[in-house]
């Protein structure tokens, strides 16, 4: 069940609540609610030089264990509870199965699986939907934090990742919640064929 | 409501979502590459044709005037049929409606002079036959110049027709800005006109060319992308030639068009009709009239006056005597459609799910919506279903061609054309369909000298059939060829490793047949020699079973190969039971599930064989394939189980139990694609989401049943449970009457309900029962006192749900009592010639569908409701 929730009053208590606050041009981050708009999904928030220093412009942060991982922005359509899942049989432990989307069929990776940090789901969990050349996608993560504007190309990697972050790993970005690991979803997209 | 569906890129960019942010769950994120709407509108550009392998437009002769043979077998014309795929949406340039309304009608109006030249050329015969049932499925069709009223037999019947179609692609393709293509058109009608002094055959031949050729730069026009007018310059300069050869009296049109419309000069207000997606045709066909009827008054000799003439169209005489009409069909986007059925499949489920909800307390008003839905469904999955003879269209030519290029004499004909399916079946099965006509021409029809030599007539037949069953169509594709040398390949797959030659040896011709779904093997040359039907015959089985269909070969060598598709009529909303498997539920499509067995376990009718457990069931021994091991659960098959509940499913020609933990419901699902990237378990074929919001796992029978497929360690054992070794006809039993028994033949029931008599309606003097999310009306089965009353003591009424006779829909006859489904049955001929059926020792009338319902109508009195105690409303 998606509910959405607007910018104002009870976002601002989600984001509280979870520990984070939004920063950037627009305020539309917050659990369980869109994620975007027509000012950040839209890629409108994209800096000139995104493209030469290969920063994204705006991304979105998601608390996985104890990573903060930072995803492109514009891909993402949502944020959602997790809800029913149906397991999937044959596919990587990964992918924790397929869950509803207002009547879409939308496979779940879970990426505290992939990162290897944790058994088992936390019981408060979320999913980023994002789109992939094949469909949307849920990412499962512990918590959503919000829509972060870069303005300055990521640092570079310390080179002290765990794997498989030090492979998928883009750069480090400096937010108010800690350091961000830009990672691009398609390596997350790839679980589900493995 | 039309079925006609126009040539539209179909993309996010013309059909934005209402919710910018919804996720679109068939279109992924960024150009589409969707095939163009041609497809849909039954013209025959992106069918791969045969033509010589690699061979493409740029290997045709460039210069104009460059010799190209014609005309004779061995030089089957080249073509340019290979890259007249479809653009990706993302090529497409923003060409404007009006546009793309001339392309579609130029596209029509080509598919139209290809079948009427193949018709002047004798091959394709039966072509016209499935035309005209597409004309009678849409005889609303905006190019309203086609006759749908008559049977042209004579070639000069066909020669005008075609020079009527050459017309207005001559007119469309001027407004497209191609003159050089125009004045191409302007030849051919000359060319057309002349007939006479040459060989049809060579007239053909160019005017073949000259089809592709501008296939082509419609194509081109488009996408978008450059001309390419040497092949354009090539076919002209042949047809100027043909042209001097047929002499100098006929280098003009027969058709008398002005010479603006020759150059290619666009029409004058041509661009700037509003709406002209739909009347382009009737409005062009009107202003061609006149000069037409003069050109062909000379022609109507014989013909009774004031009596419209064989050629005279509809659309010709309206457009000279009455105000035109109004359009009863409208053009409408594919993903329209599409989207409309998805809407509606949702609105079911949500209905479904508001009725389970409200119990049996329903108001008024949820009653009302509940028929309102039903019939709204049926209404939009009509709207999907298109005749045949579209996916047929492309195949007189193929097998011409092809036969051309092997040099042989084919008779393909092709019966059924009118039966309809829906849209998405139509397009998965198209491709099939043009592999297995090419397959029976080139590999299973021998050479003349061949047939001859055997006895055999020397031109070859290749028969295309499809017939209603159930609730499936059956396309059979059947050659009169030399059928399939299952001895050689059965050498072969002991050769390639795939069998032991004990194995082999035992092995049943079925067996033996399917090999040539194995991809490998039958693409292998000796195979190729013996029958080559494994060329792409996987592709053709993996096309069929994706969308929930099933393919069998029979063979005699000798004698020919026969092809059956087995497919569903509709692929969006499915029937479907759902199981419950390790706490996993998944659905099976309805079509595929035969019965429901409940074995206790140590009952005689398990048994097992080293590790593969079967069912005995109805004299055969069906291997038990176990879904909970098989999915990757825990196994149902446990020994310290009081019993299992197996589903007996049949999928092709091999039958499987599955064992299940429960099964739950009979559910109507509306089926979702899985992520392309989704890795999973072969057993299953996409997802769906259930009444409650769940998502379920869609299992793919045809895969289940291939985990089933042990290899038969004893020849004997073999035997035994060889397929419809001692099966008599599948019959339900019915008691119609007391003491009465009826067998109606189980391929002509839809399905079996026991309905509960409150839950039953009356509207306009019919009952209605609420079937399966349809509003089902019942009839009382057996004459006199054969009330349901007197059924069993449960209350609830047995109901054998069939398609109406000579209706649309379906109609429930209620019985007494539904006593068996079986194929026991043994069938016993009558003195009085009427066939009965011994079942368990009791006879059975056979009785047919129509019978059944005819018999039951009798007592129908005008009002139905008294016939059915306890309806109250």
């Amino acid at each position: 069940v998606t509910t959405r929730i607007r910018p104002g009053p009870e976002l601002e208590a989600t984001t509280r609540s979870s520990g984070l606050s939004v920063v950037g041009p627009a305020p539309l981050a917050g659990r369980r609610g869109q994620v975007g708009g027509a000012t950040v999904g839209g890629g409108g928030g994209l800096p000139e030089d995104a493209g030469a220093s290969g920063a994204p412009g705006d991304v979105c942060t998601i608390l996985v264990g104890p990573f903060l991982l930072a995803i492109d922005v514009r891909p993402i359509v949502e944020v959602h509870d997790l809800g029913e899942v149906t397991p999937v049989p044959g596919a990587a432990p990964t992918v924790v199965g397929l869950v509803n989307l207002r009547s879409a069929v939308v496979p779940v990776v879970d990426v505290r699986a992939w990162l290897r940090c944790g058994e088992g789901r936390p019981t408060d969990s979320i999913v980023l939907i994002v789109r992939s050349p094949g469909g949307p996608v849920g990412l499962l993560g512990d918590d959503v934090g919000g829509v972060v504007h870069l303005e300055r190309p990521p640092e570079r990697l310390p080179g002290a990742l765990p794997e498989p972050l030090a492979g998928e790993a883009r750069g480090l970005f400096e937010t108010e919640f800690g350091l961000a690991v830009w990672v691009d979803p398609v390596a997350l997209f790839e679980e589900l064929a493995r | 409501m039309s079925r006609r569906v126009p040539a539209e890129p179909d993309f996010g960019a013309t059909q934005p979502s209402p919710d910018p942010w919804a996720i679109q769950p068939h279109a992924a994120p960024g150009p589409v590459p969707r095939l163009d709407g041609v497809t849909a509108a039954g013209t025959a550009d992106d069918s791969p044709r045969v033509a010589p392998e690699g061979r493409d437009r740029s290997s045709l002769p460039a210069e104009p005037g460059a010799p190209v043979p014609v005309g004779s077998p061995e030089t089957a014309p080249p073509s340019p049929r290979r890259d007249r795929r479809p653009a990706p949406a993302a090529e497409r340039p923003s060409l404007d409606e009006t546009a793309l309304a001339f392309v579609d009608e130029c596209r029509e109006h080509l598919d139209d002079v290809e079948s009427l030249l193949l018709r002047l050329e004798g091959r394709g015969s039966d072509r016209r036959g499935d035309l005209l049932s597409e004309d009678r499925a849409d005889d609303d069709r905006p190019n309203d110049d086609r006759p749908n009223d008559d049977r042209p037999d004579d070639a000069a019947e066909a020669t005008r027709r075609g020079l009527r179609a050459l017309h207005s692609v001559k007119g469309a393709v001027g407004f497209l800005g191609l003159p050089d293509v125009s004045a191409a058109l302007h030849l051919a009608e000359s060319l057309m006109a002349a007939g006479g002094d040459l060989p049809v055959e060579e007239t053909a031949a160019v005017l073949f060319d000259l089809i592709d050729v501008v296939r082509a730069r419609l194509d081109e026009v488009v996408r978008g992308v450059a001309c390419d007018t040497g092949p354009t310059a090539e076919v002209t300069a042949r047809l100027e030639a043909a042209l001097r050869r047929a002499g100098p009296r006929l280098d003009r049109p027969a058709a008398g068009e002005s010479s603006t419309e020759a150059s290619g000069a666009p029409r004058p207000g041509a661009a700037d009709r509003p709406s002209a997606r739909s009347t382009v045709g009737s409005d062009r066909t009107a202003r061609d009239a006149p000069a037409l009827n003069v050109s062909l008054a000379d022609r109507r000799e014989g013909i009774p006056p004031g009596e419209p003439g064989p050629l005279e169209p509809t659309g010709l005489s309206s457009g000279d005597r009455s105000p035109p009409r109004l359009e009863r069909t409208v053009r409408v986007d594919v993903g329209l459609l599409d989207r409309l059925m998805d809407l509606v499949g949702e609105l079911v489920l949500t209905r479904n799910r508001l009725l389970r909800a409200a119990g049996s307390s329903r108001s008024g008003d949820l009653g009302r919506f509940d028929l309102v839905t039903a019939d709204l469904q049926a209404a939009v999955v009509q709207t999907r279903l298109q005749p045949l003879s579209v996916a047929f269209a492309t195949l007189p030519r193929l097998a011409r061609d092809v036969g051309r290029a092997t040099g042989k004499e084919i008779r393909l004909e092709l019966v059924g054309g009118e039966v309809e399916l829906d849209r998405a079946v139509l397009e998965a099965v198209r491709d099939p369909l043009v592999h297995l006509v090419r397959n029976a021409v080139d590999h299973g029809i021998e050479p003349r000298s061949e047939r001859v030599a055997a006895g055999k007539d020397g031109v070859g037949v290749v028969r295309v059939r499809a017939t209603q069953a159930a609730r499936s169509v059956v396309v059979e594709v059947s050659d009169d060829g030399r059928g399939v040398d299952t001895d050689r390949v059965r050498s072969r797959a002991v050769e390639a490793g795939l069998w032991s030659p004990e194995f082999a040896e035992a092995a049943s011709d079925a067996e033996v047949l399917s090999l040539v779904f194995v991809p490998g093997l039958s693409t292998a040359p000796i195979l190729t020699g013996v029958s080559g039907r494994g060329v792409g015959m996987d592709v053709v089985k993996s096309s069929v079973e994706e969308i929930g269909g099933s393919v069998e070969v029979r063979s005699v060598a000798g004698l020919g190969t026969t092809v059956s598709l087995r497919l569903p009529l509709t692929v969006v909303i499915v029937s479907t039971l759902v199981v419950e498997v390790g706490g996993g539920r998944y659905v099976i499509p309805l079509g595929a599930v035969a019965e429901m067995v409940r074995a206790s376990s140590g009952s005689p009718t398990l048994e097992r064989i080293g590790t593969q457990a079967f069912l005995r069931h109805a004299d055969e021994l069906l291997p038990i394939v176990d879904l909970g091991a098989e999915l990757g659960g825990g196994a149902v098959l446990t020994d310290d189980r009081d019993g299992v509940t197996l589903v007996v499913m049949s999928a092709g020609a091999s039958s499987v139990a599955l064992a299940v933990d429960q099964v739950l419901d009979a559910e109507e699902i509306v089926v979702k694609p899985l992520h392309r990237g989704l890795r999973t378990t072969p057993l299953v074929s996409g997802a769906t989401v259930l009444g409650d919001g769940r998502v379920a796992l869609v299992l793919n029978p045809a895969a289940v049943a291939s985990v089933a497929r042990v290899p038969p360690s004893d020849p004997r054992e073999r035997s035994r449970r060889s397929p419809s070794a001692r099966r008599g006809p599948r019959v339900v039993v019915v008691e119609a009457r007391p003491g009465e028994q009826l067998a109606l033949p189980l391929a002509e029931v839809e399905w079996l309900e026991r309905v509960d008599p409150a839950t039953l309606e009356v509207t306009g003097g019919r009952v209605l029962a609420r079937l399966r999310g349809q509003a089902v009306p019942l009839v009382l089965s057996g004459g006199g006192g054969a009330r349901p009353t007197d059924g069993p003591a449960s209350g609830l009424y047995d109901v054998v749900v069939v398609r109406t006779p000579g209706g649309p829909g379906i109609s429930g006859v209620v019985v007494r009592r539904i006593v068996d489904v079986t194929d026991r049955a043994e069938v016993v001929a009558t003195g009085d010639g009427r066939p009965v059926v011994l079942v368990g020792g009791r006879v059975a009338a056979l009785v047919s569908r129509d019978a059944l319902v005819a018999a039951a109508g009798d007592d129908r009195g005008a009002d139905g409701s008294e016939r059915v105690p306890g309806v109250v409303r």
